[in-house]
C-alpha cells in the first residue's frame, strides 16, 4: 500500500471503527416477513397481468370479428398506424367506410381529413411487462402518425398496441380518444368509458399512466402536464384518482430503463447497422449480443450510454455480418449480480439486406 | 457451526457482523439512520436467501445487498449529498475530535461518485483485496484499480483544499 492509501485507510478506520449503529434483529425479521409478502404479491400481480393481457387479446378478437369495417364514432383516423417502411408485423386494418360523415370530437387539434395522407414520426410508449422476472418498464416505438393530428394519432397508436411482440399496452382494449386539447402547458385527454375497464394492479397502473403521459408529452413539450379524463371525469381506478395534471418523472427516476429505438422490430436495414436507444445503466454499461433466429450467437460486445445512473442515449455500430435475419439483445449491466431479478433487456428481430 | 439451526446461525451472523456492516453502510451513505435501515433491509434479504447462500458467502452477499439497495435509493431519488452542510469546527476534546473526524470523512466520501465510493470503502475500510472487491462488485480488477486510484486522487485533492472551509454552524 502506498502512503496516501495508508492515510485514507487510517482515516476511514478512525472515523468508522468506533461508530455504534444498533442493528435490531427484530427489525430484520419483520422486514424479511414484509419482503416475503411483497414477493408473493408481485408473483400474483404478474399472473394477473398475463391473464389481463390474454383477456384483452380475446376481447379485441371478438370486437374485431363483430364489427368489420365499422368506424369509431369520433371521425378520426383509425387507431392503426403502421411504420412507413412497411415493416410492420401487425395485420393491415380494414379501410374505414364512413369516416367522412362522422363528427369530429376533437377540441384542440385539427380534424383528420386524410387518414392515409402525410405522416409524421413520433415515439409512442408501451410497457415491457417483465415476463422474464425483470422489473416491468416503460418502452417506446417510433411510429408514423397522421401529420395533422399527431397527438391523437400517437395516443391511438398507444391504445392499439405495439409492433414489437415483447411489448404490450396496459390500457383496456376498446378505449377510444374522445377529445384532446392543450391549454398553456396542460394537455387534456378525454378517453371513452372503456378506459375504466383496466384491470392492472397498482404497480402496473403507474406504468399505464406513464404510457399516456410520455406519449402525449412526446408530441407536445416534455415538460407539459397531462390531465387524464374518462368521459369528462377524472380517471379513477381502484387505487388512485388522477385529478391533477401529471408530468414525466425526472430522468433519474424514469420508468423507462432500457429501450432499443433502432433497428425497429421487423425492420429491414442495410449495413452498416447502428444501434441506438435509451438506457438508465449503472455506470453506463450495456452488453449486447447479436444472434441468428436459431439462437446461435454471431457477435457480442459491450457499449455504454452517454451517462451512468440516469436515462441517457446510447449508440453503437454492429460489426459486419452476412445478410439475413438477426436477433439483437441489449442488456443493462447488473450491479446486483442477479439478486434483484434478471436485469432489463430489450430484443429486436430485424433483417439485414 | 454444524450443530446450529439455520435460525441460530442467522442470529449469530447478525450479532457478529451487524456492527461492521452498519459501519460500511454509514461510509457509503454518511447517514446513521439510513445506514441502519439499509443494513436491516439487506439482512432481511439475506435471511430470505439464507438457505441458498454458503456460510462463507453470507457476508459478501449482505454487503452486495447494501450496495444494491443504495443504488435503488439513488435511482429513486435525485443525487444527494450524504452529509448536508458539514463544517470544520474547533475541537475541544477527544469525543469532539472523533465527531469532527467523522464529519470530515463522510464529507470527503460524499465527493466521490457512488461506484468509486464503494470501491474505496471495500478496499480501504473492509480491507478486501482488489480481486475480492472486483468479485463483490462484479467489476474487473483493472476497473477496481482505476476506481480506487481516481477515488484516492479526488480525496487527496479535497484534503488539500479542506482547511479553507470556514466554520459556519453547530454540530448536528
Amino acid at each position: 500500500m502506498t502512503d496516501p492509501e495508508k492515510l485514507l485507510r487510517d482515516d476511514l478506520h478512525r472515523a468508522a471503527d468506533t461508530l455504534d449503529i444498533p442493528i435490531s434483529l427484530d427489525a430484520v425479521l419483520a422486514t424479511s416477513e414484509r419482503l416475503a409478502r411483497t414477493e408473493r404479491r408481485r408473483r400474483w400481480a404478474r399472473r394477473a397481468l398475463l391473464l389481463a393481457v390474454l383477456g384483452a387479446l380475446l376481447a379485441v378478437g371478438v370486437w374485431w370479428t363483430r364489427t368489420p369495417g365499422t368506424v369509431p364514432d369520433t371521425g378520426v383516423p383509425l387507431p392503426w398506424q403502421t411504420p412507413q417502411g412497411g415493416t410492420s408485423a401487425s395485420a393491415a386494418p380494414p379501410t374505414p367506410t364512413g369516416a367522412a360523415t362522422a363528427t369530429p370530437a376533437t377540441t384542440g387539434t385539427p380534424t383528420a381529413s386524410t387518414p392515409a395522407g402525410r405522416t409524421v414520426g413520433t415515439f409512442v410508449y408501451y410497457v415491457a411487462a417483465g415476463s422474464d422476472g425483470s422489473t416491468p418498464r416503460l418502452v417506446r416505438e417510433y411510429r408514423q402518425v397522421a401529420a395533422d393530428t399527431p397527438a391523437r394519432g400517437a395516443v391511438e397508436a398507444m391504445l392499439a398496441g405495439p409492433v414489437d411482440p415483447d411489448y404490450t399496452t396496459l390500457w383496456a382494449s376498446g378505449t377510444r380518444v374522445l377529445g384532446l386539447s392543450r391549454s398553456g402547458t396542460t394537455i387534456t385527454v378525454d378517453l371513452s368509458a372503456e378506459a375504466r375497464g383496466t384491470t392492472v394492479g397498482s404497480g402496473y397502473e403507474s406504468l399505464m399512466v406513464a404510457q399516456l403521459v410520455h406519449t402525449l408529452t412526446e408530441v407536445f413539450e416534455d415538460t407539459d402536464g397531462v390531465l387524464i379524463r374518462v368521459e369528462g371525469s377524472p380517471l379513477e381506478t381502484g387505487h388512485d384518482r388522477y385529478d391533477t395534471p401529471l408530468t414525466r418523472a425526472s430522468a433519474e427516476a424514469s420508468p423507462l430503463l432500457l429501450v432499443i429505438d433502432s433497428p425497429a422490430h421487423g425492420a429491414v436495414v442495410d449495413a452498416p447497422v447502428t444501434v441506438s436507444g435509451l438506457a438508465a445503466a449503472f455506470e453506463a454499461s450495456l452488453h449486447w449480443t447479436l444472434s441468428r433466429t436459431d439462437g446461435t450467437t454471431v457477435a457480442q460486445g459491450n457499449a455504454s450510454s452517454e451517462e451512468g445512473m440516469t436515462l441517457a442515449p446510447f449508440s453503437f455500430a454492429l460489426p459486419q455480418v452476412p445478410a439475413g435475419e438477426y436477433v439483437l439483445t441489449v442488456t443493462l449491466d447488473d450491479p446486483s449480480d442477479g439478486q434483484a431479478g434478471p436485469p432489463p433487456s430489450d430484443t429486436k428481430t430485424f433483417t439485414l439486406r | 457451526m454444524a450443530t446450529l439451526t439455520p435460525e441460530d446461525a442467522f442470529t449469530a451472523f447478525v450479532r457478529e457482523y451487524g456492527p461492521a456492516l452498519a459501519r460500511t453502510a454509514w461510509l457509503l451513505t454518511g447517514d446513521r439512520a439510513l445506514a441502519q435501515d439499509l443494513v436491516q433491509d439487506a439482512l432481511a434479504r439475506t435471511l430470505l436467501a439464507w438457505d441458498r447462500i454458503a456460510p462463507e458467502a453470507a457476508l459478501s452477499y449482505t454487503r452486495r445487498a447494501i450496495a444494491t439497495a443504495n443504488i435503488d435509493r439513488w435511482r429513486r431519488r435525485r443525487r444527494e449529498s450524504p452529509v448536508g452542510l458539514a463544517f470544520e469546527r474547533a475541537t475541544v476534546d477527544a469525543f469532539e475530535d472523533r465527531v469532527a473526524d467523522r464529519d470530515r470523512v463522510a464529507r470527503m466520501l460524499a465527493l466521490l461518485p457512488p461506484a468509486q465510493r464503494r470501491v474505496v470503502v471495500l478496499r480501504y475500510w473492509a480491507d478486501l483485496s482488489e480481486q475480492q472487491v472486483a468479485d463483490e462488485l462484479g467489476m474487473s480488477v483493472p476497473a477496481v484499480r482505476s476506481a480506487a486510484h481516481r477515488g484516492l486522487t479526488t480525496l487527496r485533492g479535497a484534503a488539500a483544499s479542506a482547511p479553507t472551509h470556514r466554520p459556519e454552524g453547530n454540530a448536528r
